[in-house]
């Protein structure tokens, strides 16, 4: 009996490993399965072709460009963190602000996307009461905290790690169902190792998933960047309504509710103000 | 009758007399009301009395004084008088108040309406003059008093000379910066007023100025024209954050004191009033000064202006001196003394720092306390050839004389030693020295290349499979779960585990056999029957498999099983006995007929409670 179920378990951790590989292949070649229609190669010329008319100084050829990419369904982080730059070299500081927001998304830990996220918004009038209010984070360190964490890895990675976590959690599991010999002492106790080898896989499987938790919250909040300088805030959705507050080039607001052309925002301060959508752009 | 009888009759008749003598007296007394003051005019900070009188009455109702601003006005209580002249009664009620004078101005008090013996009676009205030139100006030694103050104090508040704080400004024109040394004296007059509560430090409205300092410097009892003076005097110093011409003061200090009032009379005294004194909450104020805050001169500003502004001088020192190793740190300390804003005065500087590598000076002592401020400099000898440290120069201004002044230290003679171990310019350098490198700012560049293009929204958690997926590792702890509760089960010592086993065991064996057959390989097929029979019997039925024979059969008897299947066991044993003894071979077809009455065997045992069937054999069997 105890060569039959040796061979079982053996034969059952072969399939989990392979079921896992399986699952993390699956997983990461789905994630950059690209559609068939439109050929990468075809798409990536028009990115070299925009990319040549930025370094000629071409800039609104190279913002032409890099949109007609992006109208063919396709994005990337260096694409919108392209397109940012191109918009900055136009002097719409709004709108450069705006994609280097959807790139962080994608590659919120490339430095050079976090060094010109910076570089935009402290000449979007940072440094003014409006800006500073409008800005996420400023002063709060709960809120920089959630916002440092919420941009630490891109949410499909997250998403891997969770799920391999999961499955390496339940192999475990399974394992001590299947060989409680080799993981229980001869009191029945748990043996020091499988105890560790738990509390380990544990706590990264509840880390990544409240990395993930959070990433998932922030990207399916509905945000938006104020396109112009002083973009007026109002208490009600019509502009003979008392004015609230302003809103710098670049800030960040949080998208609340909608009415006709109108949405209610929330700044980085919490207050909340009606805006016309034309002087905003959703992330 | 007698002489004690007429002596009552008599007492009788004169009591009864004078009670309805006394009776008519009070009904022909008229009810009135009247307002009375001691004086129609006071100064600020005097006190009157005034009482409401209501006559022919001894029970009247208190009058509803209300408060009036620029006067308080204190109940002091009721008093009632009854008096007897030429058999003449007369009664009367007194309320008695006590004004005080808070601000100058014309008052009127009354009229009051008061209700006694069932009427409601007026009072007259009265006016009350309250002047305001000082504190009571109808005392002579009060003017005089006021003449020898200091010309920039005033008394205002409401008590008069018997409490009042003076201002003193040594200058009125000061520097931005400038710290200049103020005096507030608080005087107290003795016996009249004494302190109830701690009072206040000196209050002042004032953003044009630092002021600090305020602690109470020291206390003295002093004459003043005549009077006796308890004095407690504060030195704060100001300091101008801004040039121009501003209003300094007033100077405010708030308590309560406990003042000696009018004298009552020895009933009120007695009852109350604590012997004439009352406490009262004061706030005095000196009066406001001009004072002009001048600009510090462009003209003449050195270029290490050290921010200190008044009158200093500084020791230097270094340690070590002597042989000091190149690359070793000497220390220097610096002592700032003098008068001034030494709490934000910059240290001395060194002026010559070639060959040195220089630290800044770092603040030990803020002088907060002492007329003394020290700093201590890290200096770090990079050149052997040095002789010596400074000399230090002290830039600052002096507002006595209205220029920047200079003041020199040092040289500091030091011996220094090579040392072979010294690396110049190992994170040496002149550093100290050599300017902060600026950095420009712009866009880093873009990116060469279109890193993963994806399909937009391209998100694993709107894939369903990503989340079918996830169940895999739930279905396999379901899986594991069950895998084990079958593995205990069967390893358990119970009928039914035991006819699984046996079911399971037969069903392998009897692969083989079929294999067997199929080959044509009969020599071994009698006994892997044989074994597969006697192995499934013993298990099931937990029975001595070695040795099996047909007697068996009547050990099963006893097991609820049907009397066909024990004739076919019997069968089969007797089968297996006749080829094993006499020798003879094993037809194929014999085999193919004996191996069909061990699977019918076992099919039919296997439906036996609580055994269950084997599903696999029919189908060995069909194939057969």
């Amino acid at each position: 009996m105890r060569i039959k179920e040796r061979k079982l378990i053996v034969a059952l951790t072969i399939w989990g490993l392979t079921l896992l590989l399986l699952a993390v292949t699956a997983m990461t070649t789905a994630a950059r399965t690209a559609s068939a229609s439109i050929s990468k190669n075809k798409l990536q010329s028009l990115f070299y072709q925009a990319n040549e008319f930025y370094e000629k100084g071409r800039f609104q050829e190279a913002v032409d460009s890099y949109q007609k990419l992006l109208a063919s369904g396709y994005e990337s982080g260096n694409l919108y963190y392209n397109l940012g730059n191109a918009y900055f070299k136009l002097g719409n500081k709004g709108r450069a602000i705006l994609y280097y927001e959807k790139a962080r998304r994608l590659i919120p830990g490339d430095a050079d996307l976090k060094a010109n996220l910076a570089y935009a918004q402290s000449g979007s009038g940072a440094g003014s009461e409006t800006a500073a209010a409008g800005d996420a984070a400023t002063g709060d360190w709960k809120a920089e905290l959630a916002n440092y964490l919420a941009y630490l890895a891109p949410l499909n990675q997250l998403f891997v790690f969770s799920s391999v976590g999961f499955f390496l959690l339940f192999g475990v599991f399974i394992y001590l169902i299947l060989a409680p010999s080799r993981v229980r002492t001869d009191e029945n106790k748990l043996k020091g190792f499988w105890l560790g080898v738990i509390w380990a896989i544990g706590c990264l499987f509840v880390i990544s998933i409240a990395l993930t938790t959070l990433t998932f919250i922030e990207h399916n909040q509905r945000q938006a960047v104020a396109l112009e300088a002083n973009v007026t805030a109002y208490f009600e959705p019509k502009t003979d309504a008392t004015l609230y507050y302003r809103l710098a080039e670049g800030n960040k607001v949080r998208i609340i509710e909608e009415k006709g052309g109108w949405w209610l925002v929330k700044r980085a301060d919490g207050k909340r103000g009606w805006v016309e959508k034309k002087n905003l752009a959703e992330i | 009758m007698s002489g004690c009888f007429r002596k009552k009759l008599l007492l009788t008749i004169i009591t009864g007399i004078f009670s309805v003598l006394l009776m008519a007296a009070n009904t022909k007394a008229a009810i009135s009301a009247s307002l009375n003051i001691e004086a129609d005019s006071i100064q600020i900070g005097e006190q009157i009395r005034f009482n409401i009188e209501v006559n022919g009455t001894t029970s009247a109702s208190q009058p509803d004084v209300k408060p009036i601003a620029g006067l308080n006005i204190q109940y002091l209580g009721p008093s009632t008088q009854v008096q007897i002249i030429n058999l003449q009664t007369t009664s009367s009620v007194i309320f008695q108040y006590m004004i005080t004078g808070a601000k100058a101005g014309q008052y009127t008090l009354g009229p009051y309406t008061i209700r006694a013996g069932g009427n409601i009676v007026k009072t007259n009205s009265i006016r009350l003059s309250v002047g305001g030139g000082g504190a009571n100006s109808s005392s002579q030694n009060n003017q005089g008093h006021q003449n020898t103050r200091v010309d920039d104090s005033e008394t205002q508040g409401p008590m008069g000379d018997r409490l009042f704080v003076t201002l003193d400004v040594p200058k009125k024109n000061l520097y931005y910066g400038e710290r200049l040394p103020i005096t507030v004296k608080f005087y107290i007059s003795a016996g009249e007023v004494s302190i109830d509560k701690n009072i206040s430090r000196p209050l002042f409205d004032q953003a044009e100025f630092v002021i600090d300092n305020l602690d109470i410097a020291s206390q003295d009892d002093i004459i003043l024209n005549g009077k006796s003076y308890h004095v407690v005097e504060f030195t704060p110093s100001i300091s101008p954050v801004k040039p121009g011409t501003f209003q300094f003061g007033p100077a405010k200090i708030t308590g309560t004191v406990i003042v000696r009032g009018p004298v009552g009379d020895i009933f009120e005294d007695f009852f109350g009033n604590f012997g004439g004194f009352e406490r009262q909450p004061f706030e005095v104020s000196s009066k406001k000064i001009t004072l002009h805050v001048l600009p510090l001169p462009e003209e003449g500003k050195p270029k290490d202006f050290s921010g200190g502004i008044g009158k200093f001088h500084f020791t230097v020192s270094a340690s070590p001196t002597e042989e000091v190793l190149q690359g070793d740190p000497i220390t220097v300390k610096m002592a700032v003394s003098g008068e001034g804003n030494l709490q934000v005065i910059a240290p001395p500087r060194l002026a010559d720092t070639n060959g040195l590598k220089v630290y800044d000076a770092q603040r030990k002592s803020n002088g907060d306390q002492g007329a003394e401020v020290s700093f201590e400099q890290v200096v770090i000898p990079l050149d052997p050839n040095i002789k010596q440290i400074g000399p230090f120069t002290l830039n600052y201004f002096n507002p006595a004389t209205g220029r920047y002044q200079q003041q020199t230290q040092g040289p500091i003679p030091v011996t220094v030693k090579p040392n072979p171990n010294f690396k110049a310019g190992a994170g040496w350098g002149d550093e100290g020295s050599a300017k902060k490198e600026e950095v420009g700012k712009d866009l880093v560049f873009i990116k060469d290349n279109p890193g993963s293009l994806e399909p937009k929204n391209n998100r694993l958690d709107r894939k369903p499979w990503f989340w079918l997926l996830q169940l895999l590792p739930l279905l396999g702890l379901a899986g594991a779960f069950q895998y084990r509760k079958r593995l205990e089960f069967l390893q358990a010592d119970t009928a039914h585990s035991r006819a699984v086993r046996a079911s399971s065991a037969a069903s392998r064996r009897l692969a083989k056999i079929k294999g067997l057959l199929a080959a044509g390989e009969l020599d071994n097929l009698l006994e892997e029957l044989h074994q597969t029979l006697r192995g499934y019997l013993g298990e099931k039925f937990k029975l001595a498999s070695a040795g099996m024979t047909g007697n068996v059969v009547e050990a099963l008897k006893t097991k609820t099983i049907p009397g066909e299947v024990l004739t076919q066991i019997r069968e089969f044993f007797d089968q297996y006995d006749f080829y094993r003894f006499t020798g003879a071979k094993l037809e194929p077809e014999t085999a193919r007929r004996l191996t069909d009455l061990t699977v019918a065997i076992i099919t039919a045992l296997d439906r036996l409670q609580p055994g269950r069937a084997n599903a696999r054999l029919p189908s060995i069997m069909s194939n057969n």
